[in-house]
């Protein structure tokens, strides 16, 4: 496969500077692959099936384990891209310490080995859908979505929300309706989260050629879809409390949060968030070559709405998935009877 | 005439190497390499220990059920 390139990428990179394991670490977006795997542990609790915890372990490492590996891939590929934003230029493939080869191919000998391990020590299942998460995120969002659409987040948004029905059918080897459910949330929740950030760093995704939302259709047209994902989403969330997979404290949190959320989506929508004189990209200073990022959420002007409900979007589902991760694991010991 | 490549002499001289640096690389790129063969066979270790575990789970689990 030939890897696009960019005149930028190749004047970051003068000198092959040596790759540290850390690098290597790097590759594998630790941020996204711990949210993969809070989300993950909570689909294989939820199931409620007992599991050896030694088997539980192993599949959750091999989940978290193939999201380092989508990611790997990921940053091999758009290493054009990353050198031009603020927010990835100092990942590893752009700096010159890892080349893209040694990227993809750290990436996929990863990938092999997470889904192995899976179909070993669980079940064919969870690893086939293991590594159809995989190869969406790799091929289907990374090389196809990602530069030809803007919807290309909602459609590769599937690879993200995968990871609860992955954990579901480790533990049970199947995956009903109430893991589906988990995956819904997520999709859903997808488009308003991305498309909050995008909004305030609209210049970088322009700049790299990325045809995020607020590029293609505008900052208003953005706000708007943002704003009708998160009536559905509200609702969404409640649904758990229905279909008995969320207990009393999923009902407080999902009723409260999914307020709040759309509170906020609200105050975004007749904000000015996005427009050319008030989307003030995020001051962005460089630890070098650990790729830390920090100023992800300073933003001035009217983008704070933005910001605001980018950083809540995560508080949300955290809460989401951390009270149900509480009802059906130590809750659910102590409390037998919480589920009524 | 043979051609060059058959010409041992014609090859590109060796980098000067010290014992501790045998690619000739300098400190802070061995240092690295040191390091990522280190992690390299860290995570092989790991990987065979936990299909070792798992086989003996799946033994433990066949021989429980007869």
């Amino acid at each position: 496969m030939r890897f696009p390139t960019s005149p930028a990428m190749t004047q970051a990179a003068p000198a092959r500077l040596p790759a540290r394991f850390t690098d290597y670490l790097m590759l594998l977006n630790p941020r996204v692959m711990s949210l993969v795997v809070f989300t993950a542990l909570t689909g294989l609790v939820c199931a409620g099936v007992p599991m050896n915890p030694i088997s539980a372990a192993m599949a959750v490492l091999c989940i978290g384990v193939g999201a380092g590996a989508a990611g790997a891939l990921n940053m091999a590929y758009e290493a054009d891209i990353d050198a031009l934003m603020r927010r990835t230029k100092s990942r590893p493939v752009p700096m010159g310490r890892i080349s893209r080869a040694d990227a993809a191919g750290f990436g996929g000998v990863l990938a092999l080995f997470s889904v192995m391990l899976m179909d070993l020590a669980v079940n064919t299942f969870a690893a086939g859908l293991l590594a159809f998460t995989i190869l969406f995120y790799a091929l289907v969002y990374t090389v196809w979505l990602k530069r030809s659409t803007p919807q290309n987040i909602v459609i590769g948004g599937a690879a993200g929300a995968l990871p609860p029905v992955v954990g579901w059918a480790a533990a049970a080897g199947h995956a009903p309706l109430n893991a589906w459910l988990l995956f819904a949330l997520i999709f859903v929740w997808t488009p308003p989260h991305f498309w909050a950030l995008s909004l305030y760093t609209a210049t970088d995704y322009a700049k790299a050629g990325v045809p995020m939302m607020p590029v293609v259709r505008g900052p208003k047209s953005t706000r708007r879809q943002i704003f009708a994902y998160s009536l559905l989403l509200g609702p969404l969330g409640v649904a758990p409390m229905f279909t008995g997979l969320g207990g009393p404290l999923y009902a407080v949190v999902s009723i409260v949060g999914g307020l709040a959320f759309v509170a906020l989506a609200l105050r975004m929508l007749f904000s000015r968030a996005g427009e050319p004189d008030l989307g003030a990209a995020p001051a962005i200073t460089q630890a070098h070559g650990t790729g830390k990022r920090e100023g992800l959420y300073t933003v001035s002007g009217g983008a704070k709405s933005a910001r605001d409900l980018f950083a809540v979007s995560i508080v949300y589902l955290f809460a989401l998935f951390a009270a149900l991760l509480l009802e059906h694991g130590p809750l659910a010991t102590l409390l037998p009877g919480l589920h009524l | 005439m043979s051609p060059p490549f058959d010409d041992p002499s014609q090859d590109a001289p060796a980098p000067k190497a010290g014992p501790g640096d045998p690619f000739g690389e300098g400190p802070v790129a061995a240092k690295a390499r040191r390091q990522r063969s280190v992690f390299i066979a860290l995570a092989l270790v790991a990987f065979v220990a936990l299909v070792f575990v798992n086989s003996m789970l799946k033994l433990a689990a066949h021989a429980h059920h007869g």
